[in-house]
């Protein structure tokens, strides 16, 4: 047995996009342990988006830019839970929409960030060209790139226009077949295939184990999908969610890039769905009691919980994101595996920094 | 400090951890709140086939309560999340999963007098 | 640009780190790199590499993890060497303003050359930011040179 190696891999590395180490134990080649230290991103939103809650709506897209309006739509169900208000079914579906197209968004950043760590740059600026196509569409629904602030407790803020409805279905239409592309060069090439297959493998019972959700959990045969529950417009689109049994790599990548058809399916789907009608509702009085927003983030489940004493000042927020679940299993799927593949295993869960500190 | 909770409650966190885990439940979170007397309410949330299920245990803040990372792996973070946040004690845990010892302020999560309860 | 000039000339490579950002600035950045805004036309590559750096693009306000390690990374870097502070919370640390784990702003753990505001910074101002970087950087580029002389 020979002398092993410790090696730090980040926080700043080419492969991460966010500050985030992995502490290796290297014999030769494989990985003998690994450990994960976080927090190099916690600014302290629990406590700042605490301070104001009029301000929280958003702050909390501030949390995290990948998927900044799922974050402000489980504030906004979190504090309508509490004030027991019934959001226009409008609102809904357009909310709906945003949350589909910024899922759009995340996966293909997925998608392209293990292309990326994979070596396969091509991949990751096709990947990226067909992002901005969504990225400037969410552009010109909400006026913003990245923090939309369309949702505001009650409703939304912006009404779609019937052009607006034209656009996206155009885009849609655009988008499709550039995502069937792409499906089948992240299904088929054999250098992708190789370098993700049989590689970090997350076993069900591990997954569980983990408490972990969303794309990770159902790459690893566990049928979580808090869509199903029917928040926002859920319960009148078909949501069918993308299960597979490897738990490997590939199967993480395969489930993000058919979560990304079946989004396009429901935006389409979501569109004739648009009737004529208000879009908010008005709220009175500080929020005063304990609510919780739970809706499926491009991540997985995302969890508020806020409880309120009738006061401008919240008495507790918790956010609990699902990167803050998915991350650390990384602990146990890289050790046994080659110190070229760590990068791969490492992005192949999606790890959002900013979501797993705050 | 108030008297309105059973003291020796959180003695049952692992049995109750234990039948969710059996039961196939997921384990969300685990919440801590400050209730601003000292004592901090811990919410424990699961999923149970789609269902949200909580049960809440109140413990004094200084009190070292037993740990359910050895149950549920996920656990371990959940509760290093609260010693940091809240400076409270879980056995077999420490601190340093987001603040950095010494330089960060400590547990700051918790209600200072000045701000009122 | 004379002779010489020319034949000393290279192209800028860029470093990208995080120090604690909501991702938005980040993803912004890796739209610059991409085909729709590509700053590679302006010989702007992402190397990933302090020691190959030239400019330094920094995202988020700086947590008190991330204080020392970018310390560490600015040190590295080799001179000339421009620092470019993307978004609001790198130049200013607005959205986090107050937070207690966070230095408000880069430029108060390093020296900032370039600001660029924006919540999140969108791509057309970041180019903007990134040629008013190169041309400072080309100035110095150029005042080192002419010293050596």
């Amino acid at each position: 047995m020979s002398r092993s190696t410790l090696i730090p891999f980040g926080p700043q590395h080419p492969a991460f996009l966010e500050p985030l180490n992995v502490s290796l134990e290297l014999d030769e080649e494989r990985v003998a342990s690994a450990t994960l230290n976080i927090g190099y991103n916690h600014r302290g939103m629990e406590y700042a988006l605490a301070l104001d809650y009029k301000k929280t709506q958003y702050l909390a897209e501030r949390v995290c830019g990948i998927c900044s309006n799922h974050h402000s739509a489980a504030y906004c169900q979190a504090v309508e839970a509490i004030y027991g208000l019934e959001v226009p079914e409008r609102a809904r579906i357009i909310r709906t929409i945003t949350m589909e197209c910024q899922r759009l968004t995340s996966h293909l950043l997925a998608l392209g960030h293990i292309a990326e760590a994979v070596g396969y740059e091509n991949l990751f600026m096709q990947c990226f060209r067909e992002r901005e196509l969504v990225m400037r569409l969410v552009n010109e629904i909400s006026g913003n790139r990245v923090h939309y602030s369309t949702n505001i407790v009650g409703g939304v803020k912006r009404d779609l226009d019937a052009a607006m409805e034209r656009r996206i279905a155009d885009v849609m239409k655009e988008l499709r077949p550039r995502l069937e592309e792409l499906r089948g060069i992240f299904a088929r090439d054999s250098t992708l295939v190789k370098r993700t297959r049989g590689i970090g493998v997350l076993t069900r019972e591990q997954a569980r184990d983990w408490c972990t959700v969303g794309p990770v959990a159902r790459a690893s045969g566990l049928p979580q999908d808090v869509r199903e529950d029917g928040f926002a417009a859920y319960d009148v689109v078909r949501v069918r969610p993308v299960v597979r049994e490897e738990g490997d790599c590939y199967a993480r990548t395969m489930v993000r890039m058919d979560e990304c058809l079946r989004s396009v399916d429901m935006i389409e789907e979501c569109l004739p769905l648009l009737r004529e009608g208000p879009v908010a509702v008005a709220v009175k009085g500080h929020p005063d009691g304990e609510g919780l927003g739970r809706v499926e983030a491009p991540r997985g489940e995302l969890l508020y919980y806020i409880k309120g004493t009738g006061k401008l000042q919240l008495d507790r927020i918790k956010i609990r994101t699902p990167a803050f679940v998915n991350v650390p299993p990384v602990q146990i799927m890289l050790p046994g595996s080659r110190l070229a593949d760590v990068a791969v295993i490492t992005v192949s869960v999606d790890p959002c920094i900013c979501c797993t500190d705050r | 400090m108030s008297d309105d909770f059973d003291r020796d409650a959180h003695r049952g966190i692992r049995d109750m951890a234990r039948g969710m885990k059996e039961s196939g439940a997921r384990l969300i979170t685990v919440i801590g709140r400050d209730r601003g007397d000292d004592t901090i309410e811990l919410v424990y949330m699961f999923d149970q086939g789609g269902r949200l299920v909580d049960h809440r245990f109140v413990v004094e803040a200084e009190q070292e309560v037993d740990s359910i990372s050895d149950l549920y792996s996920g656990a371990t973070n959940m509760e290093r999340e609260n010693i940091d946040l809240l400076g409270m004690r879980f056995k077999g845990l420490g601190p340093g999963l987001l603040l950095v010892p010494g330089r960060s302020v400590e547990a700051p999560l918790r209600k200072r007098p000045e701000e009122g309860a | 640009m004379g002779l010489m000039d020319r034949i000393g000339a290279r192209s800028p490579w860029i470093l990208h780190f995080d120090t604690g950002s909501c991702n938005g600035c980040d993803l912004e950045v890796w739209a610059l790199l991409t085909p729709r805004y590509d700053v590679e036309r302006f010989g702007g590559v992402n190397r990933a590499n302090p020691k190959q750096a030239d400019i330094l693009l920094i995202t988020g306000p700086v947590t008190k993890k991330c204080e020392d390690r970018l310390r560490n990374l600015y040190e590295q870097v080799p001179e000339p060497k421009l620092v470019m502070a993307c978004g609001n919370c790198a130049s200013t640390g607005a959205p986090f303003h107050n937070c207690y784990n966070v230095c408000q702003g880069v430029d108060k753990v390093i020296p900032v050359d370039v600001y660029v505001p924006g919540c999140a910074a969108r791509p057309e101002a970041l180019i903007d930011g990134f040629v008013k970087a190169l041309s400072l950087w080309e100035e110095r580029s150029k005042a080192a040179r002419e010293a050596r002389e």
